[in-house]
């Protein structure tokens, strides 16, 4: 297993604005509301190892996160259905924010620091690891500029999304083959990316089987998705302002995506987590709340340098324990 | 000859995919083992025995048949040779091996000399497979340095410098590879001609050779240090130290492009002892001339786990099942190789040995 370390120092507020972020946190909160706590919920499993035991953890925007015991993954339980979250994200006013004020404002530093930097770790990987690959299959992911950049690499004879997410224009160079969320069979493919998707997956053993039966032996997964064992979550807990339902209705830990990947036969090639906000979205809810942190986190946050600060990101990155996660999975 | 007719047999891929190929080890020192390992791991490969004269060493292999000498072990009908030899052994063992229609795997150098590899290719014939192992290609880091340098993201090369060192330790006085009239040569030979196999995989060729050797702290018949410096056709540099008297153990490839840089650094070995495995990538960042900081932004990769050995015998394999010429770790790359460190050694007032 490879991972990644990445020593750039970035400031959070160039692809997370604080106000737009705000906003679209009270987006959310209220569309879930609407779209989501009046229908059906169902309760579930573990969504990375499968077990039964778990603890509550805590409530956001009207649903409960529950930590598996096993593994220590968060997952919220009971969530809605997949026809739900498709309806959410075809009609919520926080996504149509998202697209419309979020990523306009940040367009230009997402394609440079996320997509094409995304793109890049794709395509390298895929021509070191699968030279011959040539179909390329995005699931659910939440920007076109990633695309984008995959098509602009030349690398893929033939790009296909499967997304209820985007408007993909006329002029994007790939083929959309249903705007649902979810497409059973998916469409076969050497190479398929899940941006984000897990984490929002009612489903994430559907969804992996799926992908596994997409893809030939050898076959190449790309995820990137938000970890439940990184800094950020793990310190803040329930008031982190990174979880979102339904954006985040799973955080698996490093050992769930072990589980997850062991039991769907994947093997991981690498396990990344080349976040660099943690320690920031820390500090700043320590500026926010003023308290509430174990006194060394307090004092290492508050009370020490950008370098010291930078230093720990870094050793967060090493030790795989940002809540940033980028891995890659070969069917065996 | 029968495995000859065989091959010639085979009509389509397929037909070929399903044979399992018949392998032999000659030699069964610290190479030999990790062969013997990669054989027993391919589901296309099987194990028929191994050659060891040294009869103790031959003793303590077990689960397969031992021979005494290549002759016996070849006399079995090999497909397959892997040769594990010292230096001045290995060329003649390719050259019978090939003659009898059998593919030869053979271990980095190809023997001591340029003369050597020049009687090997004299012997290879297309019907054939020969491929050397210039392992280190296969690791990971390098995979992927090698990955970035061809999309040409980072622009051009202009120039690749390394250092490849050990610490000798104990016994190493005793080592065949310190023995001139088997070895050939010293750690220039023994681990530099990985380096420079590298820098031609990311260059090509060097036509220019200059080199400095000193023997002063082993005090031995053949180099404790190389410094060579080369030069090629397309303005691209190189240098590089080997060393037999680097106390820590390092490996170290740097690829300085047009538009960032690359750093390979550790290696993934069965020691340990050469560190991480890493790959850095940098991307070069001006700034106003006077607030330069020549700090860019880096990515760094480490890699956990060496497929090199297993990639590479695939790689011959496939080459086998294809009926293609073996184009990666070729005789071509060892004659050129060879070519440098032959000019190398005699830049540095050390003429070769005399091969026959």
């Amino acid at each position: 297993m490879r991972h990644m370390v990445f020593y750039e120092e970035i400031d959070e507020s160039e692809v997370r604005p604080a106000g737009l972020l705000e906003e679209y946190a009270a987006l959310s909160r209220s569309e879930v509301e609407r779209l989501i706590l009046g229908g059906e919920l169902e309760d579930v499993t573990c969504p990375a190892c499968g077990s039964h035991k778990r603890e509550t953890a805590f409530d956001r925007f009207g649903l409960t996160y529950r930590q598996c015991r096993d593994c220590l993954s968060l997952y919220a339980s009971p969530r809605p259905p997949e026809s739900t979250i498709y309806d959410y994200y075809r009609n919520s006013a926080a996504e149509l924010f998202w697209h419309k004020a979020m990523f306009p404002a940040t367009r230009e530093a997402r394609l440079d620091r996320i997509a094409s930097a995304r793109a890049t770790w794709v395509c390298e990987s895929a021509r070191e690891l699968l030279p011959n690959a040539r179909r390329f299959l995005d699931i659910g992911c939440h920007q076109d500029g990633f695309l984008r950049e995959v098509a602009r690499t030349g690398f893929f004879e033939d790009i296909v999304t499967v997304n209820p997410l985007v408007e993909v224009a006329d002029e994007l160079p790939v083929s959309v083959v249903a705007d649902r969320g979810c497409v059973e069979p998916l469409p076969r493919a050497d190479v398929v990316s899940l941006l984000e998707s897990v984490d929002r997956a009612a489903d994430v053993g559907r969804l992996i089987q799926g992908v596994v039966n997409a893809l030939p032996a050898g076959g190449l997964c790309f995820v990137t998705t938000t970890l439940g064992s990184g800094f950020d979550i793990q310190a803040l807990w329930g008031d982190s302002p990174i979880i979102f339902p339904p954006d985040r209705l799973n955080l698996l830990t490093v050992e769930g995506w072990e589980a997850l990947a062991s039991g769907a036969g994947l093997e991981i090639i690498e396990f990344s987590t080349p976040g660099l906000f943690d320690v920031e979205i820390v500090r700043r809810h320590r500026e926010a709340v003023r308290g509430g942190l174990p006194r060394f986190l307090d004092y290492l946050v508050g009370g020490r340098d950008r370098q010291v600060r930078g230093e720990f990101q870094q050793f967060l990155q090493k030790s795989r324990l940002s809540s940033h996660g980028r891995i890659l999975l070969r069917r065996r | 000859m029968i495995r000859r007719a065989q091959r010639a047999g085979y009509r389509n891929r397929s037909d070929v995919m399903m044979e399992i190929l018949r392998c032999g080890v000659v030699g069964y020192g610290y190479m030999g083992e990790i062969r013997r390992a990669v054989i027993e791991r391919s589901p296309r490969l099987r194990l028929v025995g191994i050659c060891e004269p040294n009869a103790d060493t031959r003793n303590r292999v077990i689960g397969c048949e031992t021979f005494e000498t290549a002759n016996e072990l070849l006399a079995t009908g090999l497909d397959i040779l892997f040769v594990c030899v010292p230096n001045a052994l290995a060329p003649d063992l390719c050259i019978e091996a090939m003659r009898g229609d059998v593919h030869v795997f053979c271990e980095k150098p190809p023997g001591r000399t340029l003369e050597d590899i020049e009687r090997i290719r004299a012997a290879e014939t297309p019907a054939v497979k020969l491929m050397f192992g210039f392992n280190h290609r296969f690791h990971p880091s390098v995979q992927r340095a090698k990955v970035i340098v061809d999309s040409g993201r980072l622009g051009g090369i202009i120039g690749v410098r390394g250092v490849y060192g050990k610490s000798g330790g104990s016994g190493f006085r005793q080592s065949w590879r310190n023995d001139r009239t088997l070895s050939g040569g010293g750690i220039l030979l023994d681990q530099g001609i990985h380096m420079l196999d590298l820098f031609r995989f990311f260059c090509g060729d060097f036509e220019r050779v200059k080199c400095f050797t000193n023997d002063s702290y082993w005090n031995l018949a053949v180099e404790d240090n190389a410094y060579v410096i080369l030069a090629n056709d397309q303005g691209q540099n190189a240098f590089f130290h080997s060393s037999a008297t680097l106390w820590k153990h390092t490996f170290q490839v740097h690829v300085l492009l047009e538009e960032g840089y690359l750093t390979v650094a550790g290696l993934l070995s069965r020691s340990g002892s050469y560190g991480r495995e890493t790959l850095t990538v940098g991307k070069r960042q001006f700034e106003g001339e006077t607030e330069a900081v020549g700090n860019p932004a880096e990515e760094l990769t480490y890699f956990d786990r060496d497929d090199s050995w297993d990639l590479e015998v695939a790689e011959f394999v496939r080459c086998i099942d294809e009926s293609v010429p073996v184009c990666i770790s070729s005789s071509q790359d060892a004659w050129e190789v060879m070519k440098i460190i032959d000019s190398a050694y005699k830049d540095a007032g050390r003429p070769p040995e005399n091969a026959s």
